[in-house]
């Protein structure tokens, strides 16, 4: 796996060409923790693994900037990537207003919600096909045709 | 070997899948669960029996702490046991493993 450096590096110069979309969709990514808009990336069949993921430092620190509570440990990457591409759409000043506050902390805290909740429905779902394979066992008298945790998907 | 990428609501996970059903999962970003659901089901329905999940660097604290509190306490994530790999450049590394890769009802 390439490093952090290494990545940001190499992804750079296609970071500095994007240009803004006004009709970019915003979103709050769970594993950076910050609000990230679907111009500040290129596409994904553009992209190796690593390489998104070397900006969650920046969209982090991005996000403290709009709690008012900036997070220091990122500063140095954020300074980094304006170094490095200072023309990205995601350094423009009106996506670090305290005005995307609420969204941060709302979208937050329901995809966090959302994660964990998951897991719940697929506990339900095992418990579900492992009730079905019980009493399809009792009642025939033979093994399940159902394979024990499995559902059609 | 099959690799792709799954897409949802501008989140990504890439998926590679090993003749013998091994699959990897590498988190691009994740905007809803969805994405997560559809990277799973993908992958079982192409022939994934177990796999692994790697998060790489988390730099949203309460996620991290939730992985965190999984991998002490062996706490499951859809029946994938979640390990802690240290901290990276930006922020702490899991992965989750399973031994019988899920899938997952939709809907």
């Amino acid at each position: 796996m390439a490093d952090a450096n290494e990545a940001i590096e190499r992804i750079a110069p296609k970071l500095n060409q994007l240009q803004k979309d006004p009709n970019a969709r915003v979103h709050y990514e769970l594993m950076s923790g910050g609000l990230v808009w679907s111009d500040e990336l290129p596409p994904w069949d553009e992209l190796e693994p690593g390489d998104s993921n070397c900006l969650r430092g920046i969209w982090r620190f991005r996000s403290s900037l709009i709690l008012g509570i900036p997070e220091e440990k990122h500063r140095r990457r954020w300074e980094q990537g304006q170094k490095l591409f200072p023309n990205w759409p995601g350094f423009l000043p009106e996506r670090q207003s305290s005005s995307w506050r609420q969204q941060v902390i709302e979208q937050g805290a329901k995809l966090l919600a959302d994660w964990e909740a998951l897991d719940e429905r697929y506990r339900r779902q095992r418990l579900q096909t492992k009730t079905q394979s019980a009493a399809a066992n009792g009642s025939c008298g033979g093994p399940s045709p159902v394979v024990e945790g499995r559902s059609t998907v | 070997m099959q690799i792709f990428n799954v897409v949802h609501n501008d989140g990504a996970i890439q998926v590679r899948i090993e003749e013998d059903g091994f699959a990897t999962l590498d988190v691009h970003n994740i905007n809803d669960d969805e994405v997560v659901v559809r990277a799973i089901n993908q992958a079982y329905r192409r022939g994934a029996r177990r796999g692994t999940m790697f998060t790489r660097d988390v730099t949203d604290e309460q996620i991290g702490k939730m992985h965190m509190m999984r991998s002490v306490t062996g706490t499951t994530w859809l029946d994938g046991k979640v390990t802690y790999l240290g901290e990276g450049e930006l922020g702490p590394l899991f992965r989750i493993d399973w031994d019988e890769f899920p899938a997952i009802t939709e809907g």
